[in-house]
C-alpha cells in the first residue's frame, strides 16, 4: 500500500497535514512533523505536544493525513487507524533521530520533542493530481 | 447576534494577510474526517463569520460532510514563522465562489509561493503555484471556537 513513489512524501522536509474527530463529531486539524513509514500497512505520526489530535485519537481511532512529496508539491491523501502508541524501542529511536533533524532544518531545536509514536494502518493512499496543473502549463 | 467578535483576535485575522498554508477539516455522521486544502479566507458579514475557499476538485468530501455534520475546522498556519490558528464553527452556507474570491485565491497562492520559495527555491515556489485554485466553493463558517496551534508548550490551548 505504501509504495516507494510515496516514500518521499514521508521524509519530514514539508509538514504534513492530520485531521481527526472528536467523540462529539468536532473535526481538529493541525499541522504533524513527521508520518513516518514503519512497513508496508502502516505509519507512525509523532506526537509532540499533547494535542488535541491525540486526545481525539483515544475515543476516535479515524483520521486522514496528507503529505506533499518534495521534489513536485504532489498532494497524497492516506486514510489512516490509529492501532497503538510506542514510547521506546527502535521504531521510537528512528522517528526521535529523524525528528531531531527536523527541527534542526526549521530552528525548531527548542520545541521540537518526540514523546511517543502513534503508529496507524493505512487503508488508503490516494494521489490528488487533479488538486495540481501540469508543470508544462506553467 | 454573533456570540464572539473576531475583531478581538487581531493576531489571528493578521495571518488572512501573510504567506499561510491552510487546510479545512470535516467530518462525516459516522465520525469519519476528511481533509480539504484550501486556497483563500476572508471575514464574513457578520462579526463571527469567516469564510473559506476550497478549489471544487477537492470539495467534494467537505460538501457532502456538512449535510450530514456542520462542524468544520479550518487551520492556518504562516509558513515564514510557523504561526498557526484553528478556527472551529458550523457551516452556515456554501455558494460557488465568485470573481472578487478566485481573485483572493490567487493572491495568496501568490504569497504563499513567495514564503515557499525561502525554503525550497525557485522551483519549490513554482511547484507549490501549480496547485488549482479555480473553480471553488465559499463555506461561510459561524467561528464558535479559536485555538493557538503554534508549535510549542501552548500548541491547542483555546483562545476563545
Amino acid at each position: 500500500m505504501i509504495g516507494e513513489e510515496l516514500m518521499p512524501a514521508l521524509q519530514g522536509i514539508v509538514p504534513a497535514w492530520v485531521v481527526t474527530t472528536s467523540d462529539d463529531n468536532v473535526p481538529n486539524c493541525t499541522c504533524v512533523s513527521q508520518v513516518y513509514p514503519v512497513d508496508e500497512h502502516h505509519v507512525a505520526l509523532s506526537n509532540q505536544f499533547f494535542s488535541k489530535t491525540f486526545r481525539n485519537l483515544q475515543t476516535n481511532p479515524h483520521a486522514m493525513v496528507q503529505v506533499i512529496h518534495p521534489a513536485d508539491n504532489g498532494m497524497w491523501l492516506l486514510e489512516i487507524e490509529h492501532v497503538r502508541i510506542e514510547s521506546d524501542g527502535p521504531l521510537f529511536d528512528e522517528m526521535d533521530m529523524q525528528l531531531a533533524a527536523i527541527a534542526s532544518m526549521s530552528n525548531m531545536e527548542d520545541v521540537f520533542k518526540l514523546q511517543s509514536a502513534y503508529v496507524f494502518k493505512v487503508h488508503s493512499v490516494t494521489q490528488l493530481s487533479e488538486a495540481q496543473h501540469p508543470a508544462a502549463t506553467l | 447576534m454573533a456570540e464572539l467578535d473576531l475583531s478581538s483576535f487581531p493576531e489571528a485575522l493578521a495571518l488572512f494577510e501573510g504567506p499561510i498554508s491552510m487546510v479545512l477539516g470535516s467530518s462525516d455522521a459516522h465520525k469519519r474526517p476528511h481533509f480539504a486544502r484550501a486556497q483563500g479566507i476572508r471575514r464574513g458579514e457578520a462579526a463571527d463569520e469567516i469564510v473559506v475557499l476550497v478549489p471544487d476538485v477537492m470539495a467534494d468530501p467537505i460538501v457532502h460532510d456538512v449535510r450530514e455534520n456542520p462542524n468544520l475546522a479550518t487551520t492556518i498556519s504562516d509558513i515564514a514563522n510557523f504561526e498557526t490558528r484553528q478556527f472551529v464553527g458550523v457551516c452556515t452556507g456554501i455558494d460557488q465562489a465568485g470573481e472578487a474570491d478566485l481573485a483572493l485565491c490567487d493572491t495568496m497562492l501568490e504569497r504563499s509561493g513567495e514564503a515557499v520559495a525561502m525554503f525550497f527555491g525557485e522551483e519549490g515556489a513554482n511547484n507549490w503555484k501549480r496547485m488549482v485554485t479555480r473553480p471553488a466553493q465559499a463555506l461561510r463558517i459561524q467561528v464558535r471556537n479559536i485555538y493557538d496551534q503554534t508549535p510549542g508548550e501552548r500548541a491547542g490551548a483555546k483562545l476563545s
